[in-house]
């Protein structure tokens, strides 16, 4: 897989897991389940070195689409993107590593 | 603990269909060895579902499942791990059974070594919402000595699958 695209998809599962734990009724079910997720601090600091890595330019892009979708990255099946639900030009077909966004929606896409 | 609410949802009978043969690793002290410590049995345990098909970028699931580590240990206590988290490329919520007859060093609250290992991988978009009621089902179940001590025991993976379904919780 592309190195970018996989700091990419860790980025955006390292946001959605500081969100989870953020969110006060996620926290307290998880604390009744029996497990303490106060270490939240770890994970922003984790965050800001895994943002450090994936660049400025690629960085800006990826803030803007999570902010406006809540995901910006998004798996490809059968060249269709799984989030906008639109078909990728046939040109995408078959080029896993290379770091390519929906032609519709502009998330970055990745194959599951 | 109070797991109750989260597990009321989800019945012992329900538990045992996320238990699945290949994704049982009765001797992870086999697998680790050399190196028995936290992180070697997680890649273990990662390395064993991406064999399985069960996701296509092994190293995007074990650093997600460090990260979720650095939050707070997912060693409950009393030779008991849930290590567990969510990642994009995971396909379908996953539960990997391991057993480690030596002990591991994870870091558990009750700083004492874990023998038992339920790994649950889950996407972020859970449709049927089973991924807190399955983590709670697992504390509830593993709260049950004598289950925790038959599952040590259990010489294959059926026994393992009705040791869960006579367990007491």
């Amino acid at each position: 897989m592309n190195p970018g695209l996989e700091s990419l998809i860790l980025l955006q599962d390292l946001d959605l897991m500081i969100r989870e734990v953020s969110d006060a009724k996620t926290a307290t079910q998880m604390s009744r389940i029996g497990f303490e997720v106060d270490q939240v601090g770890n994970l922003k600091q984790a965050r800001e070195e895994l943002a450090r890595k994936v660049g400025t330019d690629l960085l800006a892009t990826y803030d803007r689409l999570m902010k406006r979708y809540d995901r910006a990255v998004a798996p490809v099946r059968d060249n269709i993107c799984l989030a906008c639900f639109m078909k990728q030009p046939t040109k995408y077909s078959g080029t896993e590593d290379s770091l390519r966004s929906c032609s519709h929606c502009k998330r970055f896409l990745y194959f599951i | 603990m109070g797991s109750a609410k989260a597990s009321l949802l989800m019945t012992k009978e329900d538990l045992v269909t996320f238990f699945h043969s290949d994704l049982f690793i009765p001797d992870l002290d086999a697998l680790c060895k050399g190196d028995p410590g936290k992180d070697a049995v997680i890649r273990a345990m990662v390395s064993h579902l991406a064999q399985r098909k069960r996701f296509r970028n092994e190293k995007i699931v074990l650093e997600t499942l460090r990260m979720r580590e650095k939050l707070g240990s997912t060693g409950i206590g009393k030779g008991v791990a849930i290590p567990h988290g969510r990642s994009s490329v995971s396909k379908e919520l996953t539960l990997l059974f391991a057993r480690s007859p030596e002990g591991v060093d994870f870091d558990a609250v009750d700083g004492k070594p874990v023998y038992l290992f339920f790994m649950i991988l889950a996407p972020h978009v859970d449709k049927e919402s089973l991924y807190l009621p399955l983590l709670g089902k697992i504390v509830e179940v593993t709260k049950d000595a004598t289950a925790r001590r038959r599952l040590m025991k259990a010489p294959g993976f059926e026994e393992v699958t009705e040791v869960l379904l006579k367990a007491e919780r």
